[in-house]
C-alpha cells in the first residue's frame, strides 16, 4: 500500500474533553457558553458543534487540563440559563492532528481506518482547512501515531 | 473591539449536510463507506464526529449537493440503517472557512464568530474549529449576511 505524504502529525496532551448536550426546545445558542469561557480566558484547543440536522445540539470541546476545574465551575449552575441539558467531562484526553497536503477523501478514509485497526476509539473528530484532528485517550497517543504512520508518510 | 486578523475567509456553496447517528459497533463500516465515496470521486468538505450521551456515534459531513442521493444511499445501505431512521439531511448549505493565523492563541474567537452570526440571525448548522481554522456550515441563503457579520469582526488579510 502506498503511503500518503503529509506535512506532519501534531500531538497535544494534558487535555480534558467537555461535552454539552442540549435539546432544541431549550436550546441556547452555544455562543453564550463559548463567550463565558472566552471572557474568562479559557482557550479551547478543539471545538465541534453538531447543529439542527439532528434532534439535539451537541457542543464538544477540548481544554487544557489545568483549565477544566475553572471551565466546569463556570458552566455549573448555568445549565438552565444556557439551555444545557447535561454537561460531561473526561480527563486524560489527548489530541492527534494530521496535516495532509490537501484534505482528499483518501486522507479521511485512512484516518478512520488507522484508528479502527489499532482499536483506538475516537472520542470526537474535528476538521479544519489544514488538519484533521481526533480526541482520544491520552495514553493511546503513541499507538495512534504508530497506526497513522502505517498509512501516512512524514517528511524526511 | 479590535478586529482579529485573518489570512482569509473562503466559502463553498451548493453543499448538503448529512448527519447520522449510529451504534458504536456500526462505526467499523465507516472506512468502507468512505472508500466507496473516494472511488466515486465524491469529495467531503467537512466531517465531524462525536459521541452522544448514550455512547452512540454522531457523524456529520458535508458533500456537494449533486452527490447527496449517492452519499445518502451509501450511508443508509453501508450502515444497514433502518428505513425508519434515515440520515438527516439539510439541503443547500454553504461551508465558510476562516483561516488563521491566531486561533490557538486568542481565547474567545469562536464565541465572537457565533455571537456575530447570532446577532444577524444566521443559523449555524455545524461548526468545527481546531489548530488554525474554523469551519462553519450555514444555510446558503444566509451567505451574504454571514460574510457581512464576519467582516465586522475579522480583518483580511493578516499582515
Amino acid at each position: 500500500m502506498k503511503k500518503i505524504k503529509i506535512s506532519g502529525i501534531r500531538q497535544v496532551t494534558n487535555l480534558s474533553q467537555v461535552e454539552v448536550f442540549s435539546r432544541p426546545a431549550r436550546l441556547a445558542n452555544p455562543f453564550q457558553i463559548l463567550t463565558l469561557l472566552g471572557e474568562n480566558g479559557i482557550n479551547l484547543e478543539f471545538i465541534v458543534i453538531h447543529g439542527q440536522t439532528d434532534e439535539t445540539l451537541d457542543l464538544i470541546f477540548g481544554v487544557k487540563r489545568n483549565s477544566i476545574a475553572a471551565t466546569l465551575g463556570l458552566l455549573r449552575g448555568m445549565e438552565k440559563k444556557f439551555g444545557m441539558e447535561e454537561v460531561r467531562s473526561q480527563d486524560g484526553v489527548g489530541m492527534v492532528s494530521l496535516f495532509p497536503h490537501r484534505n482528499q477523501a483518501t486522507v479521511i478514509e485512512n484516518f478512520f481506518t488507522a484508528f479502527q485497526e489499532a482499536g483506538i476509539k475516537l472520542l470526537s473528530i474535528s476538521f479544519s482547512l489544514a488538519a484533521i484532528s481526533g480526541l482520544i485517550e491520552e495514553n493511546l497517543i503513541p499507538d495512534a501515531v504508530n497506526a497513522l504512520s502505517a498509512y501516512f508518510e512524514l517528511p524526511g | 473591539m479590535a478586529k482579529i486578523k485573518l489570512h482569509n475567509i473562503l466559502h463553498v456553496s451548493d453543499q448538503a449536510l448529512l448527519s447520522v447517528r449510529l451504534e458504536e459497533r456500526r462505526a467499523e463500516f465507516l472506512p468502507s463507506i468512505l472508500y466507496a465515496l473516494r472511488e466515486e470521486g465524491i469529495s467531503i468538505s467537512l466531517i465531524i464526529q462525536s459521541m452522544d450521551r448514550n455512547g452512540n456515534f454522531i457523524l456529520t459531513l458535508a458533500t456537494p449537493q449533486h452527490h447527496l442521493d449517492w452519499v445518502r444511499a451509501a450511508f443508509q445501505e453501508g450502515l444497514d440503517l433502518p428505513r425508519s431512521t434515515p440520515p438527516k439531511v439539510r439541503d443547500n448549505v454553504t461551508l465558510i472557512t476562516l483561516y488563521g493565523p491566531h486561533f490557538g492563541e486568542i481565547p474567545g474567537i469562536a464565541s465572537r464568530i457565533l455571537s456575530a452570526l447570532a446577532t444577524d440571525g444566521v443559523e449555524v448548522l455545524a461548526m468545527s474549529a481546531s489548530v488554525n481554522s474554523s469551519l462553519l456550515m450555514v444555510p446558503q441563503d444566509s451567505l451574504a449576511k454571514s460574510l457581512r457579520s464576519l467582516n465586522r469582526i475579522f480583518e483580511i488579510p493578516a499582515k
